[in-house]
């Protein structure tokens, strides 16, 4: 590992030891935020709060106050959840595939984008929960037996694929986020001062001390989780492709489905991580860990990736037309020409066509450009689930139950609260948890740090 | 006196503690434990560790796991109460397969990824509010600490203390 | 003075008189022959040289030298024909001759005398009293180690190569008696120039090019097997029409009643009788048994359970033997298309090592360049399937018949061998009756010209870039420097997107337009990857193939682990989307894409089954653990495994389109495909040859050379 290439930029940038990395990533978990992060944490909360009531408003009254209709029977709902499902592949992504292709620069941003994964993942698994309408029989999800009020539960559904697919991914990152936090927590108690935080860090640093063994049975462990991981995170969103792949309109579906799927969760997570990090290595000062070159290698998975989406949609229309099945090619045909004819090229412009700016070094290496552009990934990503779900919906094979959306003020809130409820959490994590996985960056100082690179 | 004495050599270096060990175990110490901020690549080799086995516990973990999925949806699906839905085949476990292999795969990796861990913070003794921490807190810092355990022998202590400032410890302590 | 004088004189006379006396021998003068005074020793016994000797102990009269005697001109080689001996002299003994221009050119004549009728005139153990499998004679320049030193060939020392001379070794006899000393220093002089080999040159052998023509001459030979018995086994349309149609009368003749016959004839054939029942569910029941006891064949049973009048039934058996026509060009396709997109593989795995700018790849980049020199061959004879399939030489791509796609045909024409097909309607015509309009809406695609344009935009494109890609990486190995780094960046970036569309619809076209009334969107992507993963088995087979050779010293168990890594993780890919096709096509059961399923579920089973256990169990459970990961052998096995089982993959995705429910895995099939592995190492391993293994001035060789995991 201490032999590097020459011609890799330093991933580690200002001259940095071990010491000053320790030092840099605890800086905000020991001082107190500023204002910014107070005035981004008010709206949050006040957004989550707005959204927690369209919940309750919901589940007091009913489904019924949403804008969704005989036809129309999934909408925003789903929407959202396939949406945050798909941000929550980053993460995992960066932790497992990456190490595969044994890229180094996904040190420094795996913590922060397995947060972003954890946050993303609770904020998708409120919309099932929330969408079932009577949330206190939710445990009909469970296999219980008939006894119990429902019956089995149907394992030919993939909406059951999904309740196992979605727990299992949101446990398993969970766990695999934390067992990497535990050496992190374990410096972060080591420099307490307060005895509070002090005990705090002592509880969630289950009693770490480094020895040997424990970092050699650690890595095993990562190793293994990320293996697992990775055939994970690519279960997980074709399982939620299933969900359209088989049952949005009967006797439709196509096969690209599964991973194309993957890919656009992909893409939508690193626009996402790209988003929130183009912030936070301001506020919290990690300029020097998450430099130029990281945002420019997240440019390019953002490029590929949208690349891959992009070839996906051509490709459905192609067979589409390719098929000689009517009904197939009526389906697309609809989506680009229809009356969500908007939501299709809002899709086509955000995903395909913008990404493909990023052939431009110039622009791969603009962090105002990017951050624009991820925003514009995200807005496509949340369109190209409405295509999916309310386009294919709106127009099934009886003409005369044909119908439009449009979403009520709770469908709104309710999207609306969720991004608060994320930003809240996020916001939380950047000021209590090492944003950094400091222990294994230090591994890679002496290969890829600059100091160090240049003798 | 037969009171066993602890000695603690700190270094600044992953590379030169990772020498030491080397040049420490070549002489016949036995070294006890090294406290390091970040995996060191090798120091297991160094030290003399065994392999982990956790990948093969997962490995069984997950096969566990995937029997009791199949387990779990032939007594549901097919033994206790067959259902026709969507016009799939629910006769056999065969039949049906298809439709049951995403939820196979979810527990199999749910198996081994959550009893792995469990194992693995068991074998560890790490558990939350385990109040065990390394003799020197800068070794989540930037300090590596090694440990050695030797007998109230003053002229071998002197001999490892020295074997340790020659090979690179910036500081070395002794455990009152 | 007198004293002495008198003493001097005395013996001055004794010396005249004894003098006069010897010279004046007494036998002239005298009959005796008087006394000898002082004979000296004259007349002493005489022994011979090597006669016997009564007076040394050992009874000889010869004498040996001193011990430690040396004779001018001689050097003496202290050392017994032992395995100890042999490698003191390699450790102690030093050429005493001065490397000159002349010693080696006289060794290199010594060498043609005495050695190269064995070793070969350039030392690699090829000479032409060698046999290719018993001389087993190495190579001076081999890195493989051998028993005797535990080193490498060309690690030999000129005490063990003088050794070896002297006394012989193995099957070599001594060679003391006929090459002096000063000779056999000589000959040493030269084959040191014969052992220092660049270990960076690939050496094809004459044994790996020996298997590679046998195997393409047993690829030949069924190629050539399966179009003579194909074409023996065929018939005529027409005749077909006639024979049919005469059985049908005759049938008619016989028995009033299609059962009735049936039962005459199904006791005279144990075989029917058993599945009488299953017989009797379908018309003509009887007519088809005739037919296939006429043509000696069997005919699908789906399709004969569809046949409702004469018309169908000629088709049936038609189609039974358009089938049998197909079955030599279908197994020429599978093992071409297979190796071609292999190829293609390796270079889209270099473009990714590229544009992911890995590190542990680099000094392993000529091996995919070198897969990739097969894209022109197996390309060319693709093109030739596509273009006698226009001709209508065989039916691979049904869609290329007019019958299907024209709605009309011109009446007067009908009954003629060729019948024109049109799409105007007009007095003349009638209703085409073969007209499909599934495959006619698709011609604006699938038609001649512009698929033949499509194939040669793919494989020239395809060509173009890997030769671009192999002349910069040369280019760097001469001029160094970042500029032709930089330039292969880019150029993999391109390649890439153009991979990502060529490589559907290539698959489209070249397989998916088999089965020419299906879809699937995923079918590209699913397909690829088979020919992804198969192009890292055969990158880690080949790597294998040289580390046992000894060359790519910098390879070591790291590399094999990222192999491990690769086959592991695309054959779990692989699985995945060979899954999640199946699965929604399953799940949904929509009529026309799950028939796609339905043929090769009923009839293909077997190689299903196959397929999925050495694609994805077989890495599953031999190459999950780090350890295995590690190991050579292991890699190669399962590498070796997947190669096989995506062969089957590629079979089941052409075979039920082409020659539907008849299908073999027999000589044909697997001749062919030997063939093509002959003929690939072949093409593959000669371009290996060319250039040094190791590329010289990647900007991340040192990152390979450090590889660790």
């Amino acid at each position: 590992m201490k032999h590097e290439a020459d011609i890799r930029e330093p991933l580690i940038i200002g001259n940095k030891s071990l010491h000053d990395i320790s030092e840099d990533i605890a800086k905000p978990i020991e001082t107190s935020a500023n204002k910014w992060w107070w005035a981004l944490f008010i709206a949050s909360v006040t957004a989550m709060l707005w959204g927690f009531g369209c919940i309750f408003y919901t589940i007091g009254t009913g489904i019924g106050v949403w804008g969704l209709n005989n036809t129309i029977g999934w909408a925003w709902d789903i929407t959202n959840f396939v949406w945050w499902v798909g941000i929550g592949h980053a993460g995992t992504l960066i932790s497992a595939v990456l190490l595969l292709f044994r890229q180094k620069w996904r040190l420094s941003i795996n913590r922060s984008s397995e947060a972003m994964t954890i946050f993303a993942v609770v904020q998708a698994g409120l919309f099932p929960l929330i969408h079932m309408g009577r949330l206190w029989v939710g445990f009909w999800v469970f296999p219980l037996p008939n006894q119990y009020g429902p019956l089995w539960v149907n394992f030919n559904s993939p909406l059951l694929w999904d309740v196992f697919a979605i727990s299992t991914y949101f446990s398993v990152s969970l766990v695999f986020w934390y067992m990497g936090l535990i050496p992190d927590f374990a410096l972060i108690r080591d420099r307490a001062i307060k005895p509070i935080s002090k005990k705090i860090y002592t509880i969630l640093s289950f009693g770490w001390s480094g020895r040997a063994k424990h970092w050699q049975r650690h890595e095993v462990m990562s190793l293994v989780l990320a293996g697992l991981a990775t055939p994970l995170v690519l279960s997980v969103h074709s399982i939620v492709s299933m969900d359209f792949a088989t049952s949005v309109i009967p006797g439709w579906h196509t096969t690209i489905f599964p991973p194309y799927f993957v890919a656009g969760a992909i893409f939508s997570g690193f626009a996402m991580v790209q988003t929130l990090l183009l912030v936070m290595r301001k506020v919290v000062n990690m300029e020097s860990y998450i430099t130029i070159q990281h945002i420019e290698m997240m440019n390019i998975i953002i490029m590929v990736t949208g690349s891959i989406v992009g070839i996906a949609y051509i490709t459905e229309l192609f067979i589409a037309w390719y098929s000689g099945v009517e009904y197939e090619q009526y389906a697309f045909l609809n989506r680009a020409t229809g009356p969500y004819w908007w939501a299709y090229w809002a899709m086509m412009t955000c995903n395909v066509i913008s990404p493909q700016l990023m052939w431009f070094k110039k622009l791969r290496r603009n962090i105002i450009f990017t951050f624009i552009l991820s925003i514009f990934v995200n807005i496509g990503m949340w369109f190209e689930r409405f295509v999916i779900i309310v386009t294919s919906l709106h127009r099934d094979f009886l003409p005369s139950s044909w119908s439009m959306f449009s979403p009520t003020f709770v469908d709104i809130g309710i999207f609306i609260g969720t991004i608060g409820f994320f930003m809240v959490l996020f916001l939380l994590y950047s000021r209590t948890f090492p944003v950094i996985a400091q222990a294994e960056l230090k591994t890679i100082l002496k290969s890829s740090g600059d100091n160090y690179k240049k003798k | 006196m037969s009171k066993e004495r602890i000695i603690y050599g700190i270094y600044d270096d992953d590379d030169i503690i990772l020498n030491a060990v080397n040049s420490i175990r070549e002489k016949g110490h036995h070294i006890e434990e090294v406290y390091s901020p970040f995996p060191i690549h090798g120091l297991d080799h160094a030290l003399g560790l065994k392999y982990s086995r956790l990948a093969i516990c997962s490995f069984l973990f997950g096969l566990t796991g995937f029997c009791c999925a199949l387990l779990l949806m032939w007594a549901i699906m097919i033994y206790d109460w067959p259902m026709n839905i969507g016009g799939k085949p629910s006769f056999t476990l065969n039949e049906n397969l298809p439709a049951f292999i995403p939820v196979t795969f979810e527990m199999t990796v749910f198996f081994g990824a959550h009893l792995m861990v469990i194992t693995f913070l068991i074998r560890c003794g790490l558990y939350p509010g385990s109040n065990e921490k390394s003799p020197d807190p800068r070794t989540t810092d930037d300090k590596f600490l090694m440990e050695i355990h030797t007998n109230n022998d003053e002229k071998n202590i002197k001999k490892i203390k020295d074997l340790m400032k020659k090979t690179g410890a910036t500081e070395i302590k002794e455990k009152e | 003075m007198l004293k002495q004088s008198l003493y001097l004189y005395g013996f001055l006379f004794f010396l005249v008189l004894g003098c006069g006396d010897s010279a004046s021998d007494g036998r002239k003068f005298t009959k005796h022959p008087g006394y000898e005074y002082m004979p000296d020793m004259y007349r002493s016994p005489s022994y011979e040289t090597y006669s016997e000797n009564p007076i040394f102990n050992n009874k000889s009269t010869a004498r040996e030298p001193v011990s430690g005697t040396i004779p001018r001109g001689h050097m003496p080689f202290g050392y017994e024909n032992t395995l100890e001996d042999y490698l003191k002299a390699g450790d102690n003994l030093v050429n005493p001759l001065i490397k000159s221009e002349q010693n080696i050119a006289d060794g290199e004549a010594l060498y043609g005398m005495f050695c190269a009728h064995c070793h070969g005139s350039n030392g690699d153990g090829q000479g032409s009293v060698s046999h290719p499998v018993y001389g087993a004679i190495p190579s001076y320049n081999d890195n493989l180690q051998i028993r005797r030193t535990g080193a490498t060939m060309s690690e030999l020392k000129d005490g063990n190569i003088y050794h070896a001379i002297t006394y012989g070794l193995n099957a070599m006899g001594p060679h003391a008696s006929q090459i002096s000393p000063e000779e056999r220093w000589k000959i040493i002089m030269f084959v040191n120039n014969l052992q220092k080999v660049d270990k960076y040159m690939y050496i094809f052998e004459r044994n790996t090019k020996i298997i590679c023509l046998v195997l393409m001459l047993i690829g030949s030979i069924a190629l050539i097997y399966g179009f003579i018995s194909a074409k023996k086994n065929s018939y005529s349309d027409e005749e077909i029409k006639k024979i049919v149609k005469e059985l049908y009368n005759e049938n008619k003749n016989n028995s009033s009643d299609d059962g009735e016959y049936l039962k005459k004839t199904s006791h005279s054939d144990g075989y029917k009788s058993s599945h009488k029942k299953a017989d009797d569910d379908y018309h003509y029941s009887a007519l088809f048994s005739k037919i296939e006891d006429r043509f000696k064949c069997h005919l699908d049973s789906d399709q004969k359970k569809n046949a409702h009048n004469l018309d169908d039934v000629i088709y049936v058996t038609k189609h039974y033997f358009h089938t049998i026509k197909q079955r030599p060009w279908s197994s020429l396709l599978v093992s071409n298309l297979f190796f071609l997109m292999i190829s293609l593989a390796a270079l889209v795995w270099l473009a990714v090592q590229y544009i992911s700018q890995s590190g542990w790849s680099a000094s392993l980049l000529r091996i995919p360049q070198a897969v990739s020199s097969f894209l022109p061959y197996g390309g060319a004879i693709m093109l030739f399937i596509i273009v006698t399939g226009a001709m209508h030489w065989h039916h691979t791509y049904h869609w290329m018949d007019e019958a299907l796609t024209s709605e009309y045909i011109i009446a007067d024409t009908v009954d003629d061998k060729k019948p024109i097909y049109t799409n105007d309607k007009s007095q003349d015509t009638i209703l085409n009756k073969k007209y499909d309009y599934i495959i006619a809406g698709k011609t604006a695609y699938l038609n001649i010209p512009f698929f033949i344009f499509r194939s040669l935009i793919y494989l020239i494109g395809w060509c173009l870039i890997a030769y671009f890609l192999r002349k910069y990486s040369l280019k760097e190995d001469i001029e160094g420097g970042l500029k032709w780094h930089n330039k292969m960046f880019t150029l993999s970036a391109l390649f890439i997107v153009f991979a990502a569309v060529t490589t559907s619809t290539g698959a489209w076209d070249w397989i998916m337009s088999i089965d020419t009334h299906w879809f699937s969107t995923l079918f590209g992507w699913y397909s690829f990857a088979s020919f992804f993963v198969s192009s890292c088995a055969v990158l880690a087979i080949i790597t294998i193939h040289l580390k046992y050779k000894g060359y790519l010293e910098d390879v070591n168990a790291n590399h094999m682990h990222d192999f491990g890594r690769y086959l592991l993780a695309f054959s779990i890919f692989w699985t995945y989307l060979w899954f999640a096709q199946y699965m929604l096509i399953w799940y949904s059961n929509i009529p026309e894409e799950v028939t796609y399923y339905v043929i090769r579920f009923d009839h293909y089973h077997i190689l299903i089954i196959i397929a999925l256990i050495l694609n994805f169990v077989s890495p599953m459970l031999l190459i999950q653990d780090r350890a295995a990961k590690r190991l050579k052998g292991q890699v190669l096995f399962v590498a070796i495994l997947i190669l096989i089982g995506h062969y089957i993959d590629v079979f089941v995705m052409i075979m039920p389109g082409t020659v539907g429910t008849h299908w073999h895995l027999g000589f044909v099939e697997i001749g062919v495909f030997l063939g093509y592995i002959g003929f690939f190492t072949y093409v593959v391993l000669s371009n290996l040859g060319k250039v040094e293994l190791q590329p010289k001035n990647h900007p991340m060789l040192i990152e390979s050379k450090h590889h660790h995991i």
